[in-house]
């Protein structure tokens, strides 16, 4: 990364820290969706913006009453983007098999965003469909990235099962509340230790990025906080720094939280004493 | 459709219910949706949950009650 401050040798730039899912590396740990911007140079701007490498598609019927609607695919590609598909809108595992592999066929790629959702007022994560379908898509040889509830016992068997990556949602999708059980995510990050997790949904701003990244996630996916945010090239750039100012945090070490002060300033030769 | 001289078998496209003529092509019913297939990208096809390989959507006619899905890559989250 061209804006790395190197003081004396020891910054990593991002490229040393490579985000790793399946046999692919990508070097910035943010995953952005492609939705809801006002048009698409503003989408373009702001995905360049945060300097992501690997962009969410949805995968959606040909409108057999308005056939051939506008595609932004070629612009992603031309952009030099890593296409994920999503299932987003399936609520059985059967169809979500079904989406992977039609996304599989059209996108040539092994990567899919499986959502099996339950309903679509809380657009939650139905656990049973959601691990069978992961079961059957591993199986498969897809490259599997889960869309899981904060749930610890879920996101464990997600990863046991072989998906790439398990990423536990914040707070519901697109509802920009930011990471509202922090205390389940550190659990779910203590019972995962060798799969990538993602917080995926819920993000609001730049501060609920630092967190999820400060409590030791691998990346952070989110699209309606960019797309929906007054100037989105802006945020993009915001949750770009958010994102790799807690991975440094992280990698850094915090300081233990302390109930009384610690004087930062020597204690001997005060005036007075 | 009962003027047409041709038998025309039902079939699901999309979830919509429609007769073709027997032995309908798949490219065919690509060409309804307006899908050039030397030229579009981000889609793909299944007939009754099986994903037929692009290389293969010239060989392949529709039977009846065949349910198709043309799916095509669109802007998502």
């Amino acid at each position: 990364m061209a804006d790395d401050v190197h003081t004396n040798g020891a910054v990593a730039s991002a490229t040393d820290d490579p985000l790793t899912i399946g046999d692919r590396d990508f070097s910035s740990r943010l995953i952005v969706g492609t939705s809801r911007y006002p048009n698409p140079q503003v989408m373009l701007d702001a995905l360049e913006a945060t300097g992501t490498e690997l962009v969410t598609v949805a995968i959606r019927r040909v409108n057999v009453e308005d056939p051939a609607p506008e595609s932004h695919l070629d612009l992603l590609r031309r952009g030099g983007y890593e296409i994920l598909p999503n299932t987003a809108g399936c609520y059985t595992a059967r169809e979500a098999v079904l989406v992977a592999q039609l996304a599989r066929e059209a996108l040539d790629t092994d990567l899919i965003k499986l959502e099996v959702i339950g309903d679509d007022e809380t657009l939650m994560p139905d656990v049973e469909q959601l691990l069978d379908a992961a079961k059957t898509l591993v199986d498969d040889g897809f490259t599997v990235l889960a869309y899981a509830n904060d749930d610890p016992i879920t996101c464990r068997k997600l990863a046991n099962l072989g998906c790439a990556a398990v990423m536990p949602l914040g707070s519901p999708i697109g509802s920009g509340m930011g990471l509202v059980n922090p205390y389940n995510l550190r659990i779910i990050r203590e019972v995962v230790e060798d799969t990538p997790l993602i917080v995926d949904a819920g993000i609001g701003t730049a501060s609920d990025a630092v967190t999820a990244m400060e409590l030791g996630y691998d990346g952070v996916l989110l699209n309606t906080a960019i797309a929906e945010a007054q100037h989105p090239v802006q945020m993009a750039h915001a949750m770009r720094l958010a994102v790799e100012s807690g991975r440094r945090a992280h990698r850094a070490g915090r300081i233990p939280r302390r109930l009384y002060a610690q004087a930062s300033s020597p204690t001997e030769g005060q005036v007075g004493d | 459709m009962s003027s047409t001289p041709d038998p025309r078998i039902p079939v699901t496209v999309n979830g919509e219910a429609r007769t073709v003529p027997e032995g309908y092509p798949l490219l065919a019913v690509l060409k309804d949706l307006e899908i050039d297939p030397a030229e579009a990208t981000g889609v793909a096809v299944a007939i009754n949950e099986s994903v037929i390989r692009r290389q293969d959507w010239a060989d392949v006619t529709l039977a009846e009650e065949d349910t198709v899905e043309i799916i095509q890559a669109q802007q998502g989250g």
